[in-house]
């Protein structure tokens, strides 16, 4: 295209050639954008929190969550039918078209893409500065942001492509073995954790919400633990009986996989965190005094804007919540092993059924019980929830719905904007994990000390003796819809056996497919084995 | 052209030559009467010829019959003169009866027509370029100046997709040739370059004539703006020769034609009971789209006037455009003023030119369409029309996602934009033939946008009981340009010469503020201190800019009224381009020979009128996709940038796009070749054109993969687009004298367009988007996943519906489903891309026809124009989401779903339907009396009576076939008829005009 060049006097080309610069206003260039190392932490690290407040929305939840044993979303007539989507999660009958696997590799993947934008950003900057030490902690915050992106990929897709640059063309994207992500983000988390701080990061402060020491060793806890999850490659046959190493090193050491879990679960207690005396506490409105929270994602309708559907909107029928002034969906329920673990019909339930779900009647915000339109009391139906229902009014009443997050009186918008804090790591679970781990080398002694510390804490009775099964079930009450039940089942190999409403599905269904628009977007990457479409 | 119009218009004319005050004098002495009559060469009588003694002030006009009577002077010499025939000079010599014949003026009759930056004529245009005049703009209740060309020339579709008074018109002008919304053609408003919106904003009686630009040979004056075509208007001038005040006004009233019914209480409680199922009985009989309707009204008025003579002339025009939708709330009022002054100065060496326009539109719209059309479908018609006790209103809680549509109405929401545009010129005849000529413009629009959401409606509940929103956009547009013209015929050679500089600056600005939670709904948005809550993203601002800078060349020849030759080279640099590709090209060529004065045909083919073969070929472009800083690497703010540091709240700016520092020009090759012709005096026209276009580097946002991208869309110049169309337009007329007069025309036009490629470059890497393009879904209350129904493929036309074929429906025991096939023959059903669905057809009509038809007798008239497509489908998503009976009595259903007794809502080819229409969009009866009757007071009158929408002949089962079927858009209307029933209106209307 020279010739166009050819017609204008060269003159006025140059002449009006110059003025063709844009230069904006109401957005900024990059060196105004990181003219100073305040503008450089605030524009390249503190803003890639508001990358990972998703993972309070639903696309991770429903990935963690619906395909288990103690979460679904029913059909109710057409109410949540969505071509099937929402029973094809939980039945694991799922193909690669489902929306949630491309919703939530696009929502991690953007926060990945953004810290690498930000890395090299701030490595240039340092560059510039040699001087200045303080770049290197950014530098390891962004990393250790980066990994729990990667965590949550790795656990749901395995194979996937390990991306550390924005300067990459498409061609040069591939994937990654599943153990190979594994050690990858194992490495990163190592080597960034020396620069994190020692703070509590649930708690308002110059640390809340952040990344901190005790976030980075809860995920290497959880590394660890999945580690033979992890590292088996062959998962398409071995998928319900995980085959990969329990080799795991610290500070260059194989101390094995299970020791290194009670080794971060003590690193964490010393960073001061225990059980709160009440288990209500953790799921308050004002949450953020919870010595127990490790991790959370902070809400505030005004400060912390982060429309999250799952805590009370997305669960309640439609009457309890307009009790409450809430516009809600009548959707997630609790399935009948959920129940059935919480002791639902016994005479002595868990004490965690009621602080977790509501199975009967319901208050209202005055005190009284929420009424049908009818005037007799509105009463939810645990034991009578399907998979697939009819549109009648009982089939909209039946399933336990969460109650875990108290219902914030002052919440904004349809009830998608509160100020619970939206809980991903806790103490509890380091317990547990601590109580597994133990026994998992035999040591049944210190399993029960913690999981009884677990128990003991509502007034459950202290366990006498500890399988396995009992830290798997006691896991499903205390950590109930925690987004952490998949990940559980996969490491104990129930996640493909048969259920209510589910048969028994293929091991490679431990891993999901990946979505197939991602799939036909770099003719690079394969689909996940086991799935053919 | 309808040739009685064309008579009414040139009388008109003739008209306003003519000296009114003349007839008032003494006598004298050596007078004497003459009369006669008028007529031209078929001894037709000629209505309002002027008729002067030479030398005086003294003069007449022929009256219906053609007849004159004159007092005059012996020896006088009388002149008389009538537009489109040959001045005529005849002496009086004492006779007392003069009969004259006038001859047509073949120079006159060919008509100046604006090209662009050029003027050109017949004889000297060598593209495909169509101009309309007011005579032939639609009749009715027009409100828009779109409307007013909606189906009159072959090749511009025009479409109005709902009866929303609040809804424009799309346009496209040869199809859809781009992926992108900057696809809206160029308007030129007396050399002001503007959008649709202020085009809009024009009072359509205020238009004199538009010229459409159709081929690359004259849109490549445009450059980088003129792919998707041109529209240049001419407004009303002061006329010369005369001053003039004028009215045109209708009134109509609205009335519903066609809107969606569904149960009434009755049959809602007994097909309920059929189904043994539970609802809630709420003990009243609503019809809650009835509820919401109401009888609409549009008016149109305008009052113009000025004066005209060899030095000056003026024109001032108020407009008053009103309509009242039948929707109750929905509302639009346009205020409008133009002024247009020219004064001639130094021995008409130069030449000054001015004008200022401005228009006030307020619009009332609906806030959420689609929910109060839903609502008033599904909501249980049980249910009563009043408000609950605590001032909510009523609604079945377990039907979420129906809004009570009365609820709905209370959400106010109100848009007054604001259109401002200023121009001037100067023209400074440096020789006869060469003249230097200097422009400018401004132009602003300002949208100033106010929402309340009350208290105790739903969506105020949604939105912290209570939001109220405004907001002021403000785009303003600063043009330029200095031109050299050469204008010269030696001997036998034309020969006619641009040059010209261009410079246009575009700002546009605006802010936001918005407030929740209210304790009354008495201020609403006007005050938004009455909220308590203001969240961060609740206020906002920007600024933008770009800019243009263009180089235009254009070369005219013509050779002995036989051979026409156009060359056009346009540079276009802008602003809003990757810094390697600021700058494009536009070059157009074309040729024309003009047979009809070949001496064989002149000579030997006598009924030849006007025989011209044209070719044409050239380069476009399309920008308008582009937002300013696109190509540049920028970091912004939007709702979730607010952030803690240290426990204080604080901004951070980060990417909200993949920058594309590649951006370049859309491009469209363009070669046109077709054939005007007249025979038979005219009476026998046609046009005739073939074209092919291929668009490269087509602009749109494609899904891009991540990893590497941050996110997963890219604006990038990826792909290409083949259009091949014909267009035919024919005009006859059999009968043409005295008292009858028919006048038959009609337009075709037949599109074809594929998707060739969707693959291409980004960074010197390849890129392959995704393989399923996803344009349009049923979407909202009621629907599905695997939603989606019009796709793009390469290979195939834009737009096409890929959904799952369904064998009618099966009994499956619960209800009946659709029968969906197995297409991959795996043994199973999946309705997910890539499975069993199949291509079903296209979206885009293949055909679309005009016609009008135009009688006269006497003084009494009757015309009708005929809209049609064809060729294409439309998805009824109405149907599937209404007939569905799965949630049924929580949501009610259409009208015969019981009886249906479909249990399915999956999208499936089984509400696939033909779209192919005939409308009769308006039809109008006239009487015009002329001046004698009135004498000097008034010059003539005109009443009509119009019905526009009267009917429509489809096989479309759905509310109405005029949906959208040419614009991409994101709001998942192109192709898919889904839930958004505005009802359709007819109207019925009576106008007046009068010339004083």
């Amino acid at each position: 295209m020279k010739k166009r060049y050819i017609f204008a006097l060269p003159l006025l080309f140059s002449l009006a050639a110059c003025s063709l610069e844009e230069s904006p206003v109401s957005m900024l260039p990059e060196d105004e954008a990181f003219k100073t190392p305040d503008l450089v932490y605030i524009n390249t690290v503190v803003g890639l929190y508001n990358d990972i407040r998703n993972l309070a929305s639903v696309a991770t939840w429903d990935l963690s969550e619906q395909p288990t044993d103690e979460a679904m979303i029913p059909t109710r007539g057409n109410d949540w039918d969505d071509g099937g989507q929402f029973r094809a999660l939980h039945a694991q009958t799922w193909t690669s078209s489902q929306n949630q696997f491309n919703d939530s590799w696009q929502e991690r993947y953007a926060a990945i893409g953004k810290c690498n934008q930000s890395l090299k950003i701030v490595n240039n900057a340092k560059a510039n500065n040699s001087t200045a030490t303080f770049y290197d902690t950014y530098i390891a915050e962004i990393r250790a942001i980066r990994a729990l992106n990667y965590f949550y990929l790795l656990d749901q897709f395995g194979r996937i492509p390990i991306s550390t640059s924005v300067d990459v063309a498409v061609s040069e994207v591939s994937q990654s073995k599943r153990s190979e992500v594994f050690h990858f983000l194992k490495d990163e988390l190592d080597s960034v954790r020396p620069y994190l701080a020692s703070a509590r990061s649930n708690q308002a402060g110059a640390y809340y919400g952040r990344m901190t020491k005790s976030t980075v060793f809860f995920l290497l806890a959880k590394l660890a633990l999945n580690a033979p999850v992890y590292t088996d490659d062959n998962w398409k046959v071995t998928g319900n009986n995980p085959q990969g190493s329990t080799d795991f090193t610290i500070d260059g050491v194989n101390v094995g996989a299970y020791q290194a879990v009670i080794a971060y679960c003590d690193s964490i207690k010393k960073e001061g965190y225990g059980l709160e005396a009440s288990f209500a506490s953790n799921f308050a409105v004002k949450n953020e005094t919870s010595n127990e929270n490790i991790f959370v994602i902070p809400l505030d309708p005004s400060l912390y804007r982060q429309s999250s559907q799952i805590l009370y909107q997305r669960t309640l029928h439609y009457l309890q919540g307009k009790a409450f002034g809430l516009d809600t969906w009548n959707g997630a329920c609790a399935t009948i092993e959920m129940m059935e673990a919480m002791g639902y019909g016994t005479s002595a339930p868990d004490p965690r059924m009621a602080l977790s779900f509501y199975t009967g009647k319901v208050k209202g915000p005055d005190g009284e019980y929420v009424k049908n339109e009818d005037g007799t009391l509105f009463e939810y139906l645990p034991m009578d929830v399907r998979l697939k229902m009819d549109t009648s009014d009982k089939s909209k009443k039946t399933g336990a719905r969460w109650a875990k997050y108290e219902i914030d009186r002052q919440f904004q918008g349809a009830g998608d904007y509160v100020h619970n804090d939206f809980v991903l790591f806790r103490y509890a679970d380091i317990l547990l994990m601590k109580a597994e781990a133990a026994l998992r080398l035999g040591n049944e002694s210190e399993a029960l000390q913690r999981i009884n510390e677990v128990r003991a804490r509502v007034g459950v009775p202290d366990l006498t003796s500890v399988t396995l099964n009992d830290i798997l079930k006691e896991r499903m009450i205390e950590l109930s819809w925690e987004m952490w039940r998949r990940n559980d089942m996969i490491r104990f190999g129930t996640f493909t056996s048969a259920y209510t409403d589910k048969e028994q599905s293929e091991p490679y269904r431990i891993v999901y497919p990946i979505h197939q628009d991602i799939l036909s977007g770099n003719h690079n990457l394969t689909q996940n084995p086991g799935y053919t479409k | 052209m309808s040739k009685f119009l064309f008579k009414a218009f040139l009388c008109l004319g003739g008209l306003l030559f003519c000296h009114p005050f003349s007839l008032v004098h003494a006598q004298e002495a050596g007078m004497t009467t003459v009369s006669g009559v008028v007529t031209d060469v078929n001894k037709e009588p000629l209505i309002g010829v002027s008729i002067a003694e030479k030398g005086t002030s003294n003069g007449t006009t022929t009256s219906i019959d053609g007849g004159f009577k004159l007092r005059v002077s012996a020896n006088a010499t009388l002149v008389l003169s009538y537009i489109g025939y040959t001045t005529q000079e005849v002496p009086v010599k004492g006779k007392s009866t003069i009969n004259v014949t006038m001859k047509e003026d073949a120079v006159l009759l060919d008509e100046v027509v604006a090209v662009g930056y050029a003027i050109g004529s017949k004889q000297t245009i060598s593209g495909a370029v169509k101009k309309i005049d007011k005579g032939d703009m639609n009749t009715g209740v027009v409100t828009n100046p779109l409307s007013a060309i909606q189906g009159r020339i072959a090749g511009v579709n025009i479409q109005s997709a709902s009866s929303d008074p609040t809804a424009s018109p799309s346009i496209r002008i040869r199809g859809t040739t781009s992926l992108s919304g900057g696809n809206d053609p160029l308007v030129v408003i007396n050399g002001v370059m503007g959008d649709i919106n202020m085009f809009n904003a024009l009072s359509p009686n205020d238009i004199e004539s538009m010229t459409i630009l159709k081929d690359a040979s004259e849109t490549a004056q445009y450059g980088s703006r003129g792919a998707s075509g041109v529209i240049v208007v001419t407004t009303k001038k002061g006329q010369f020769g005369s001053k003039h005040l004028s009215y045109d006004g209708t009134f109509g009233v609205q009335t519903v034609a066609s809107r969606t019914h569904s149960l009434n209480a009755g049959q809602y409680r007994s097909a309920a009971q059929a189904l043994g199922a539970n609802f809630i009985e709420g003990d009243a009989d609503t019809d809650f789209m009835n509820e919401i309707l109401r009888t609409g009204i549009a008016q149109n008025h305008l009052i113009s006037f000025g004066k005209g003579d060899e030095d000056s002339n003026y024109n001032v025009s108020l407009g008053l455009i009103d309509q009242k939708g039948l929707v109750e709330t929905t509302q639009k009022r346009n205020y409008s003023i133009r002024m247009d002054i020219a004064q001639h100065f130094f021995n008409h060496k130069l030449k000054l030119e001015g004008g200022i326009f401005g228009s006030k539109i307020e619009s009332r719209g609906l806030y959420d369409e689609k929910n109060t059309f839903y609502g008033a479908i599904t909501m249980n018609p049980t249910y009563p029309t009043t408000q609950n006790a605590d001032g909510t209103w009523p609604r079945d809680p377990n039907a979420s996602e129906v809004y009570n549509p009365l609820d709905l109405l209370t959400t106010q929401k109100k848009n007054d934009i604001y259109d401002i545009s200023v121009y001037g010129r100067a023209t400074w005849a440096i020789l006869e033939e060469l003249k230097l000529g200097a422009f400018g413009s401004y132009t602003l629009y300002d949208e100033n946008a106010s929402v309340y959401l009350p208290i105790n409606s739903r969506s105020g509940m949604q939105a912290n009981n209570g939001r109220g929103e405004r907001s002021l956009q403000r785009s303003e547009n600063y043009s330029g340009n200095i031109s050299l013209s050469y204008v010269k015929t030696i001997k036998r050679n034309y020969i006619n010469a641009l040059a010209l500089f261009e410079g246009s600056q575009y700002n546009q600005r605006g802010f936001g503020a918005a407030s929740s939670r209210y304790s009354t709904d008495y201020s609403g948005a006007d005050n938004l201190m009455g909220g308590a809550i203001i969240n961060y993203g609740d206020v906002t601002s920007y600024a933008n800019a770009y800019k243009l800078v263009s180089f235009l060349g254009r070369f005219n020849y013509v050779y002995d009224n036989r051979y026409i030759a156009t060359v056009n080279m346009r540079s276009d640099g802008s602003s809003k381009l990757g810094k390697n590709n600021k700058w494009g090209f536009f070059p157009s060529f074309s040729l024309a020979w003009n047979m009809a004065n070949e001496s064989f045909v002149k000579n030997n083919l006598k009924f030849v009128n006007d025989l011209k073969l044209r070719a044409s070929y050239g380069i476009s472009g399309n920008q308008d996709v582009i937002s300013p800083y696109n190509s540049l690497q920028l970091l912004g703010t939007n709702a979730s940038s607010l952030i803690t540091v240290n426990g204080n709240p604080a901004v951070a700016y980060s990417y909200l796009r993949n920058a594309n520092p590649d951006l370049r020009w859309e491009t469209k090759r363009t070669f046109d070749i077709g054939f005007d012709a007249a025979f038979f005096n005219n009476r026998l026209s046609m046009t005739f054109d073939y074209y092919h276009s291929i668009t490269d580097d087509l602009l749109y946002n494609y899904t891009v993969p991540q990893p590497p991208f941050i996110y997963n869309q890219l604006l990038a110049n990826i792909g290409s687009m083949k259009n091949t169309g014909l267009e035919f337009s024919v005009s006859y007329a059999p009968i043409r004298n005295k008292d009858f007069d028919l006048n038959i025309s009609a337009n075709f036009a037949y599109q074809q367009n594929e998707v060739t490629s969707l693959t291409g470059t980004y960074n010197g890497q390849p890129l392959t988007p995704s393989a399923y393009v996803k344009l349009s879904k049923v979407t909202g209350a009621g629907t599905q996943a695997n939603n989606d129904v019009v796709y793009m493929f390469e290979g195939q036309p834009l737009g096409v519906f890929y959904i799952p074929k369904a064998n009618g429906l099966v009994n499956s025991g619960d209800g009946n489903k659709y029968n969906i096939q197995d297409l991959t023959g795996e043994g199973d059903i999946d309705v997910n891309d890539g499975q069993d669905r199949y291509i079903a057809g296209q979206v885009m009509p293949k055909f679309y026809v005009g016609g009008n038809i135009a009688f006269r007798y006497k003084a009494f008239d009757v015309q009708m124009q005929l809209n049609g497509a064809f060729g294409h489908k439309i998805y009824n998503g109405t149907s599937l989401t209404l007939n569905n009976m799965k949630n049924f009595p929580t949501y009610n259903v259409l009208e015969g779903a019981p009886e249906k007794n479909i249990h399915d809502g999956t999208v499936s080819d089984y509400w696939l339907e033909n779209g192919n229409y005939l409308n009769i969009s308006a039809l109008t009866f006239g009487y015009t009396i002329h001046t004698l009757k009135f004498k000097d007071k008034v010059k003539t009158l005109r009443v009509t009576a119009s019905a526009n929408n009267l009917c429509t002949f489809t096989a479309y089962s759905g509310l109405n076939p005029m949906i959208n079927s040419t614009t991409l858009s994101s709001d998942n209307t192109f192709g898919v008829d889904d839930k958004r029933f505005y009802p359709v209106a007819r109207t019925f209307s009576l106008g007046l005009s009068l010339n004083f």
